[in-house]
């Protein structure tokens, strides 16, 4: 019986947490956001984590007070949003930090990505309610010539991420995906092997093709920021990684910079 | 000593009106079955509260109305035909808990030792049969020093030969404690052999209510 | 062979499992006593109410809890009243969430080894002169351990395999929120499947042993005792 109130007692205060610096991010930067974290706590020691889920969720998330001072999200729209929700005391920011690009994924049975689009059963995306690629993948469509077709054969997964889930296990030839999900060779080198080896097994799969920027609306991936007295490091990794010395990294990554 | 009851109960097929007053130690209850027994003594131990209209135990009021002596303060020990006994307890440990509870100073060693019950202590109820058991909720009752005895045939499932030997062992400690008893059994031969008073339900009513000398206990039971 | 990140995820969810599964016995071993004497409408409308989150969906537990814990909710404003910060994205919260979430599995089974506690036997004790502490330490504590134990394993593990919730109210915090289950659905986003794997296999076989262990101990240790007993 002691020894159950001492296990007791330690659970109750040991629910103290070490202020880990926290930033959330959209899912489409799942696999390349950890390794410029690495590289920032290589350069400067401080450790952040990053928490990941589509930009709807976050934004949401954050409306009802999740302790998060970076949110980078996919679609400016959710940063604006949350911009208009702050009180000026809490000192919000936001900002623009690159352009999304939109890929498309097909197996390698069909030659071109049109052709794919035109045979295929079925053809993946992110859901467009709350993912932003999800969005733009929709919008593409629609714009298509195919269009009544396509629209019967989209699936839509919660996330970008998910996506890759459909088309690496076979549940769609057709996926359309942000570009940073499957980034430049030099940057997935810098990745875990086992991503590695899911990437490359897609890539196997099937090949991607960059989708022309005129077909789908700009994907403004914004930052929104609010000053928070626990996490001070936060804002110095924004700067850090809007620097131009991360510009390498952003065009591995499939992001082509605002100013360009 | 004296034991005052009024109740009045009624349920779909069943009617029960009483009204009497008990003076004797010694009391046995007779009847058929459904003829209300088990009802008067659940009452008088109070776990009839909504058919007791009243009672009252030397002259301290035990029900009436809204009013309810708690069960720890009746002392009123009610013993059912299937024995109620602590499942996780052997048959010493109850002896003992009874002991305890009601903060009682009899003599366990010598009620074990009356009630044969030395073999029987470390089992636990459910290894006993069912006379064993209902010797030790007798053992248990009389650790406590009831008040009232109620007993619903409470010794129907011992032989002859225990019966009287239980029988003989609970007058002396009916005369020692000085407690009333209650005693309803289907053996008229019994009750007429250690009763000082009678009394016949049938249907819910008080058919008969009769003192008893030695000689009139013999005409009773021919009459019966 | 587990990362400090995972190994911060598997603590914080036994962690939580425990102290909700605790906590929850405790608020409502006293409920489920009244609940387990009798018969009436009033019971069986608080039983309704108690199994709803074994009937609803885990969004709809989720979406109000979500609501409930937003910084300005009046539920949140009362506890800063009384010094506490709102609970939305914390470990608290998450306790308070799983605590709604696994009443139904407290409440059945402690409900259930009440009612075997016979009425007779309570009287009988109280007429032998037991008073209200000495009929819970001698009696009913002893009696229902069986059920107060199953109740316990039941929401342990039904708070380990909580996902819905935590993921409409959780945050995924490291640290605070960021759960076992949710650990898994993050690997297996991230396409780490080794991990995946890994965590969840580890989660499989807990879970395993908890139910065998809980089945081993209802078969019951009055019948063990049973067992001992007749070889001696």
């Amino acid at each position: 019986m002691r020894g159950l109130k001492l296990v007791f007692t330690a659970l109750i205060f040991s629910c103290s947490t070490n202020a880990a610096q926290l930033i959330a991010a959209a899912s489409d930067l799942r696999l390349v956001l950890p390794v410029l974290l690495q590289q920032y706590q290589a350069k400067t020691g401080v450790s952040i984590n990053a928490v990941f889920a589509s930009s709807g969720k976050l934004s949401q998330q954050i409306q009802h007070g999740a302790p998060f001072s970076l949110f980078l999200a996919a679609d400016s729209l959710y940063t604006n949003n949350l911009l208009q929700h702050c009180s000026p005391k809490q000192r919000c920011q936001t900002g623009v930090y690159g352009h999304g690009q939109l890929l498309i994924w097909y197996h390698h049975r069909f030659q071109t990505a049109e052709q794919a689009l035109a045979q295929s059963h079925h053809i993946a995306i992110a859901d467009p309610s709350h993912a932003p690629y999800g969005k733009a993948a929709l919008a593409y469509l629609q714009q298509h010539s195919l269009r009544p077709e396509l629209q019967a054969k989209i699936r839509r997964s919660d996330n970008a991420a998910l996506v890759l889930h459909m088309l690496s296990t076979g549940q769609a030839e057709v996926g359309l995906i942000g570009h940073a999900l499957m980034p430049a060779a030099q940057l997935q080198q810098l990745l875990p092997q086992s991503q590695q080896q899911q990437l490359q097994l897609l890539q196997k799969l099937g090949q991607t093709e960059v989708v022309p920027a005129h077909l789908y609306p700009p994907i403004l991936h914004s930052w929104f920021y609010q000053a928070d007295p626990k996490q001070p490091d936060i804002k110095a990794f924004l700067d850090w990684m809007q620097a131009a010395e991360q510009q390498q990294f952003w065009t591995d990554a499939g992001f082509k910079r605002e100013h360009n | 000593m004296s034991l005052r009851l009024k109740l009045h109960w009624t349920t779909c097929n069943f009617h029960l009106q009483l009204e009497l007053e008990l003076n004797n130690h010694w009391i046995g209850i007779y009847g058929q079955s459904g003829s209300g027994k088990t009802s008067m003594l659940k009452a008088i131990a109070g776990l009839l509260p909504t058919a007791t209209e009243h009672c009252s135990f030397n002259d301290e009021l035990w029900q009436q109305g809204s009013f309810g002596q708690p069960l720890s303060k009746r002392k009123a020990l009610y013993l059912a035909p299937e024995a109620v006994l602590m499942p996780h307890k052997t048959a010493l440990q109850q002896l003992e808990l009874a002991s305890s509870w009601s903060k009682s100073t009899a003599d366990i060693k010598q009620i074990i030792q009356d009630f044969e019950l030395e073999q029987l202590l470390t089992l636990y109820p459910s290894q006993l049969s069912s006379g064993q058991q209902q010797k030790l909720a007798l053992a248990q009752a009389l650790i406590a020093k009831p008040r009232l005895l109620l007993l619903d045939e409470a010794l129907a499932h011992l032989d002859h030969q225990q019966k009287a030997a239980v029988l003989k062992k609970l007058k002396l400690y009916q005369q020692q404690q000085g407690f009333m008893l209650l005693w309803v059994s289907h053996q008229m031969e019994d009750l007429c052999l250690y009763c000082e008073e009678i009394i016949w339900l049938k249907q819910g009513q008080l058919q008969r209510q009769q003192q008893l000398s030695s000689q009139q206990s013999n005409q009773l039971f021919y009459a019966i | 062979m587990l990362y400090p990140s995972e190994w911060q995820a598997l603590w914080l969810t036994v962690k939580l499992a425990l102290l909700s599964s605790f906590l929850l016995l405790l608020l409502t071993a006293p409920l489920a006593w009244w609940l387990s004497r009798g018969q009436s409408s009033g019971r069986n409308a608080i039983n309704a109410l108690l199994t709803l989150p074994l009937v609803l969906p885990p969004t709809v537990l989720g979406f109000y809890l979500v609501l409930l814990l937003s910084p300005d909710s009046w539920f949140s404003q009362l506890l800063r009243l009384m010094g506490i910060e709102a609970l939305a994205f914390r470990f608290e919260g998450l306790v308070l969430a799983s605590m709604l979430y696994s009443l139904p599995f407290v409440v059945q089974p402690l409900q259930q080894g009440f009612g075997q506690i016979a009425q007779d036997l309570l009287q009988q004790s109280q007429a032998l002169g037991a008073n209200r502490w000495q009929l819970v330490a001698q009696l009913i504590w002893p009696l229902s351990r069986p059920a107060l134990f199953s109740a316990f394993i039941l929401s342990f593990a039904h708070t380990l395999g909580e996902f819905g919730i935590v993921l409409m109210i959780g945050g995924n915090i490291p640290g605070q929120t960021q759960l076992l289950s949710m650990l898994i659905y993050d690997q297996v986003e991230s396409l780490n499947y080794a991990r995946a794997h890994l965590l969840s296999g580890l989660l499989l076989l807990f879970s395993f042993s908890v139910l065998f262990w809980l089945y081993q101990q209802q078969r019951g240790p009055q019948q063990r005792v049973q067992q001992q007993r007749n070889q001696q």
